[in-house]
């Protein structure tokens, strides 16, 4: 018989189990990984983000009656009273148009470069179900504006895009 | 011989005990992740969340809104107002994430013995 066979045998068995332990315990955790993405449920309320704020930015300019024209052409939202940290995920352009259709003047603040974005997901037919919580909010509407610098009757369109939080 | 064999099945039983109570403990964390998914307090946290951010976005200078305590999306424990994201802890479940708004005014939380107020100033 070897002295201390024994002993180092049982050593062995125990590092053996502490490997398997470890082993079991690491498919443990990715199968909870892996079921807390499949189960998580999120909620998009972009769409009702972008609508809520494109009512916020009409109010700001009609409701003030403002003047356009001195409002800083990219920084629409901190006129209207927005901090930067609030707003970094919205892209808004207001287009004035006259009555021929021709453009008179434009307001916009954050990435133009989110609507190539949104038409991206736009162009996917079959979404992807992880994919589709990425999808930006949008809202596009056309108001009346008078304008009291000139003294005559605009064409005013809202553009909102809201970004994901995440 | 016989003590050979005892110590065998000493040996057997050890491993087999250490086993069992380690499937067992396995076991418990499933359960609980399970657990946690079905009563869905992280849903309802998300929801209470993203309601209480819309109404902020939406209110108007010298609105204020309430949420009770006992609500129904579960026993509200925390509302905070942090970097433009509003924090609810739902039923011991602590928000990490938050949910953004967006307001030109200045919100304010404040608690009473059952509920949390929201004024926008």
């Amino acid at each position: 018989m070897i002295k201390g066979a024994g002993k180092r045998g049982a050593i062995g068995e125990g590092i053996l189990m502490i490997y398997r332990l470890i082993m079991v315990m690491f498919i443990a955790l990715v199968i909870l990984g892996i079921s807390s993405v499949f189960y998580s449920h999120y909620i998009n309320v972009r769409d009702t983000e972008a609508v809520i704020m494109a009512r916020q930015v009409v109010d700001c300019l009609t409701l003030t009656n403002s003047d356009i024209y001195s409002i800083e052409k990219n920084r629409l939202l901190a006129f209207c009273g927005y901090d930067d940290y609030e707003t970094n995920r919205f892209f808004v352009r207001v287009t004035f148009t006259n009555d021929s259709g021709k453009q008179v003047h434009i307001l916009s603040q954050g990435d133009s470069g989110a609507l190539w974005v949104k038409e991206l997901f736009e162009k996917q037919e079959k979404k992807i179900e992880s994919v589709k919580k990425y999808v930006p909010g949008y809202f596009k509407e056309d108001y009346l504006f008078f304008d009291s610098i000139n003294n005559k009757e605009l064409n005013m369109k809202v553009e909102i895009l809201v970004n994901a939080e995440f | 011989m016989k003590g050979g064999k005892f110590s065998k099945r000493a040996e057997l039983m050890h491993e087999v005990i250490i086993h069992i109570i380690l499937v067992g403990l396995i076991f418990a964390v499933f359960f609980m992740a399970t657990s946690e998914k079905i009563n869905a307090r992280g849903v309802r946290q998300q929801v209470l969340e993203k309601q209480t951010a819309l109404l902020i976005d939406s209110a108007v200078l010298g609105m204020s809104f309430e949420i009770p305590k006992k609500n129904l999306n579960g026993i509200v424990q925390s509302v905070e107002l942090k970097e433009g994201k509003v924090f609810i802890g739902i039923e011991g479940l602590v928000s990490f994430k938050g949910c953004p708004y967006f307001s030109k005014y200045s919100i304010s939380v404040e608690e009473s013995q059952d509920k949390f107020i929201i004024r926008i100033k």
